[in-house]
This record gives structure tokens, sequence and C-alpha cells, in this order.
């Protein structure tokens, strides 16, 4: 079966700085524990139970539960629980046009929480008024489900979840961006601290301590839930979106302008990366393909030699140790000689099959102009 | 107790093994052990539980087997999603030591419910279950503070709280008997549906509106 999968089209216009958005409800049921709180038998027949609840709510879900692994490295479901967090009782529903709602959804039973209801959307043809509706109508979708699922929620704190975090409206908004430009020149922290001031937190995604995300990627999301509800947790987060886009966009534009010489050294070791690696690790690709974007953002690359389409800045999260599976590697290092000892230990598999998917698929030489500048 | 893999360190946390057929297998463990079966040790179907505790540190009377109160959920070992860990383990590391340094004792309460300590609800931000927000509310109020600078839900709820499911069941009762009244069998098709998984899921007696109203 192919789902639409809105997120790997190649980006037609200059820049790729929003890269999706993922709007989401978690809710609980009344009278259970949390998931990771039952045993794997009570979960498995809860599960059971919700999804004939959801049912009868007339929803017509597409349950891929039994083909979860095929699924794995679709860019949305890879967004949701990964692979090696789904307790036994886990199910993934699709609902491919859910009532008053303008995307597919997706319906996570026994995740982290008894349900997870998730809009995934290309946050790069998103408008600001398509955010705000968008919480809206899933929002009023989850509501609707609520007299036949009883949710655990109190007057005084809201719905009742998992993570204190998320108590009282449930509602997480996660936007992915490539920030390479705002990372290049250190403004990650004043960043982050302009988004806690804001109510909002970046995820780095490094548990370092340091302002390196691999690939420049980085989360916005609200880190409240208890104050405000779902609208008006987008509405900030989008206003802020809208201040971000432009600061990396002139911080993009600065490396070309007053660094070139800096750019023609990220983009050549790029180059000097793609000859001669033989393994690389997930964060390493995540960089190749920052730098990668980033030099065909700013037309550093020769229009003569390059790839013929540009590879979304979220393959690298296809080409994770979770999600990077057998059979792909298999193909991809058919013809490559490999030591026994690569063979068959998995962590260089995998690298090795990382490295020759790169060497495919980036290839580039550099825009003769753009040298001549940079040397000048 | 020593570790079972290398048999030199103390054992200070407990990996498990999935083995097909036999169910669940546990391995106490030392620090370098766990580690090292983190990194590879998932090809082999080993999963490392994240235990604040080393076994022998577990308060005396605590069982980690069993739920406290018997309950049929079930307790397993506790194994925080990754959410908590990238997003907000960090924040609440620091919350947690916060508190420590403030004098605040390590509480051994746990939830009647699901058996979870307002320990670990103060290490990682996770509750337990519903039941835990009643149980531990005085203790989880400067937590939600410091996370939203408020201490109430300002936002909106969905549909007025129904008041019991029973009645959404007697609800859906009459609904029920109304549609086969005007032979909207369609209707009372999703009606009939709708109100055998709630009853079941409330688990009561109650009985199942009869009549023969076709397919
Ligand atoms: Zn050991
Ligand atoms: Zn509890």
């Amino acid at each position: 079966m192919a789902l639409k999968d809105d997120l790997t089209p190649m980006p037609t216009e200059r820049g790729q700085i929003c890269l999706c958005a993922q709007f989401a409800f978690v809710r609980n049921l009344e009278g259970m524990p949390f998931p990771d709180r039952m045993s794997d038998a009570a979960r498995r027949r809860r599960s059971k139970e919700v999804i004939k609840r959801l049912q009868a709510c007339a929803l017509n879900f597409l349950d891929l539960t039994d083909e979860l692994e095929a699924f794995n490295t679709h860019l949305h479901v890879m967004l949701l629980t990964a692979p090696e967090s789904r307790l036994p009782g886990y199910a993934l529903l699709y609902l491919a046009k859910p009532e008053g709602v303008e995307a597919p959804l997706w319906c996570e039973v026994m995740g982290a929480n008894h349900l997870a209801f998730s809009v995934i959307a290309s946050a790069r043809q998103l408008s600001p008024a398509d955010y705000d509706r968008l919480a809206e109508q899933l929002q009023r979708f989850v509501d609707r489900l609520e007299p036949v699922l009883n949710f655990a929620r109190t007057e005084q704190l809201g719905y009742l979840t998992r993570q204190l975090t998320l108590t009282g409206s449930g509602f997480r908004l996660r936007v992915w961006l490539h920030l390479a430009g705002l990372m290049h020149f250190d403004h990650l922290r004043e960043l982050e601290n302009a988004a806690n001031f804001s109510e909002l937190r970046i995820d780095t995604n490094n548990d370092t301590g340091t302002q390196t995300p691999p690939g420049a990627l980085c989360i916005l999301f609200n880190g409240r839930s208890l104050r405000y509800n779902a609208v008006e947790e987008t509405r900030t987060l989008q206003r802020f979106l809208g201040s971000i886009i432009r600061q990396e966009r002139n911080a993009r534009e600065r490396v070309l302008v007053e660094e070139p010489y800096v750019l023609l050294d990220i983009v050549s070791r790029l180059q000097a990366t793609l000859r001669v690696a033989l393994m690389i690790t997930p964060d390493e690709l995540s960089d190749c393909l920052s730098d990668f974007h980033l030099a065909w953002d700013l037309g550093v690359i020769s229009p003569k030699h390059r790839p013929r389409s540009l590879p979304p800045m979220m393959t690298a999260l296809t080409f994770d140790d979770n999600h990077l599976s057998e059979p792909i590697c298999r193909d991809l290092l058919e013809r490559a000689y490999l030591p026994e000892a690569v063979r068959s230990f998995p962590p260089w598999f995998k690298a090795a099959a990382r490295a020759t998917w790169m060497r495919n698929n980036l290839d580039f030489s550099l825009s003769r102009d753009f040298k001549r500048r940079a040397m000048r | 107790m020593k570790c079972e893999i290398c048999h030199k360190n103390e054992a200070e946390t407990v990996l498990f093994r999935d083995k097909p057929g036999k169910g669940r297998e546990e391995l106490y463990v030392c620090r370098a052990c766990a580690e090292r079966e983190e990194a590879f040790g998932q090809e082999r179907g080993i999963q490392v539980a994240a235990m604040e505790f080393s076994p022998d540190e577990l308060p005396p009377g605590v069982n980690p087997g069993l739920p406290p109160g018997g309950d049929d959920e079930g307790w397993s070992p506790p194994k925080p999603p990754p959410e908590a860990l990238n997003e907000l383990g960090k924040m609440f590391g620091q919350l947690s030591s916060l508190l420590s340094e403030a004098g605040g004792n390590p509480d051994e309460a746990r939830c009647p419910k699901c058996g979870q300590a307002l320990e670990e609800i103060r290490a990682s931000g996770l509750m337990g279950c519903p039941k835990c927000y009643e149980v531990f509310r005085e203790a989880i109020a400067p937590l939600l503070a410091e996370l939203n600078d408020c201490t109430a839900f300002g936002g909106t709820f969905g549909v007025a709280k129904q008041a019991s499911g029973r009645e959404r069941l007697q609800a859906l009762k009459a609904e029920l008997a109304e549609a086969i009244k005007r032979e909207d069998y369609a209707t009372a098709k999703r009606l009939k549906a709708e109100f055998e998984a709630l009853k079941r899921s409330l688990g009561g007696a109650e009985g199942a509106p009869g009549g023969n109203y076709g397919a």
C-alpha cells in the first residue's frame, strides 16, 4: 500500500529551512495505568479494546500494526514512536481522510500514552493561517471522540498525560528546522534563549550539551501545555518561526558574502569525505547532508555536475541505525568488496552502506564562479 | 551481587532479553557491561532498563515484580520513553537535583493504583497513571508551576465532562431504541457497536438492549 508522503518531493524554491511540522494531541483513558506501567498482557488486551472503541465511532481507521516493519522507513512513521520504544500492544492506525481535517491522520495506541493523534505536514508548504487551521481541525476531531472514550482529565489540570510537560492541553506542535547558518555563527544559544522567552523550546537533539546538533537539525516545540490551548500555542510558535526563518536566511547569505573562503573550505571537505570515507555514522551523514544543502541553497554547486534532485534533508533520519534495514544495506553493498568482519558486524555494515549511499547521491562539483570569488 | 556478565564488578542495573517462546530473562550487570550491551546488544535482542536503583537498594517490602495493590494491569519495569530522555530528561534531572539541594527528602511514597514512586516522578517527570495526579497532587504542584508558570489549566475542554460512562450507556440505549423504532438500521448498527464497546470497557453487567433489528 502506498501512503501519501508529502515530505519527500524535492523543494523547488531555493532554501530549505522549515522541513516538517507535526501537530499532536495525546489523550489517556480513565481508570488504567499509562502503557509502560501495564503488564504486556494487559497492554495488549487494552489496546484491542481501545481500537474497538475507536472503530465504534465509525472511523475507518486502517490498522497498520501487522505491517509496521514495512512502514518503519516512511518519513511520517519515523517521527512517531521509534521502533525500539514500541511496547507489546502498540498499534498504529491511519486515516487517509479524517472527517473535518484536511490532512491524513495517524493514531498511535499504547505508545507513551494511551492515545496520540498526529497530523504531519511539510512545513515549507504551510502558511501561517494553515498552522492555526490544522491545530483547530485536529483539536475538533479529538474532541468529538471524547464522549465515547472518556478521557482522563480534571478541572484543575486539564487532560492528564504520562509526561508532566504535556498535561493540560495534551498538545504538542513540533517543527523540524535546518539551521546551518545560525549554527555556523554559533547563534543557537541565543536562539534557545529567545525561544524560552516566548515559552517555546528548541531541541538541539544532542546529549553532549554543545550547540552543534547533528546536521544542524533542530526541533522547535511548545514546551508548555497547562496555561494555553492548542490554537494559542500554535500562534505563538508560528510567529516565532517567522523570525527564525528570517534570521537563518540572513545568516546563510552572510556566509556566502562575507566568508566565501570559509564556505569553500566546508564544501571542499565534503567532497573529500565523499571521495574517501568507507564508513559513515548517522551523525556524520546528517552533517554531510547539511553542508550539501547549504551549498545547494547558496548556489555554489555547479549546475553541470550535481545530483539530478536534492535529497531531502530528513533523509538522514531514514539512515540512522534504527531505521536502516538489512535489505537496504545488502542492496547498496551488492557489489562492494567488504572484509568478513565488516559484513558480520551490523554497526560497521550499516556504516559502510551509508557511505555508499552518500557517494551515489551527493556527488557534485563546485561552480567555477564561486571558486573564483572565494579565491579572490 | 556480582555482575552476571563479567562476574567481577558489583551489579548496578538490570538488562532484559526476550527469548522467543521463553519470555523475559533478567541479567543483573555492572555499569560497564550495561553500557557495552546498550551499544551493541540490540542486535541480540537485549534491552537495557534504566533503573534508578540497584536491586539491593530497593526499599524494604517493595517487590519490583508486583504492584502493591495486586492490580490486574500488572507492573512492568520502568523504561522512560525516548521523548523523556531527549527533550525533558535533562530538565527534570536539573529540577530533581534542585529539589534535593533544597533539602527535600527523597520520598518513598508510591501510587496505590500503579505503584509509581514519587521519587521516580521527580527524577523523570513521568507519571504512572491518572490516579498519580491525585495521589501526588501536592508534590507535583511545584514541578508543574516551574514548568508552566501557572498552576491551573487555562485551556479549553472538548465537551462538557460526561457524568459517567454509565450515563452515556443509558443515553446510547435510548438512542438505539429510537433508531430501531424508526427502522433506521444503519444507525442502530453503529449505536449497538458503540454500546457494546462502551459496556465492555466499563466491565459492567448492564443488559444489552435486545430485539432483533436486522443485520
Ligand atoms: Zn560486568
Ligand atoms: Zn499511579
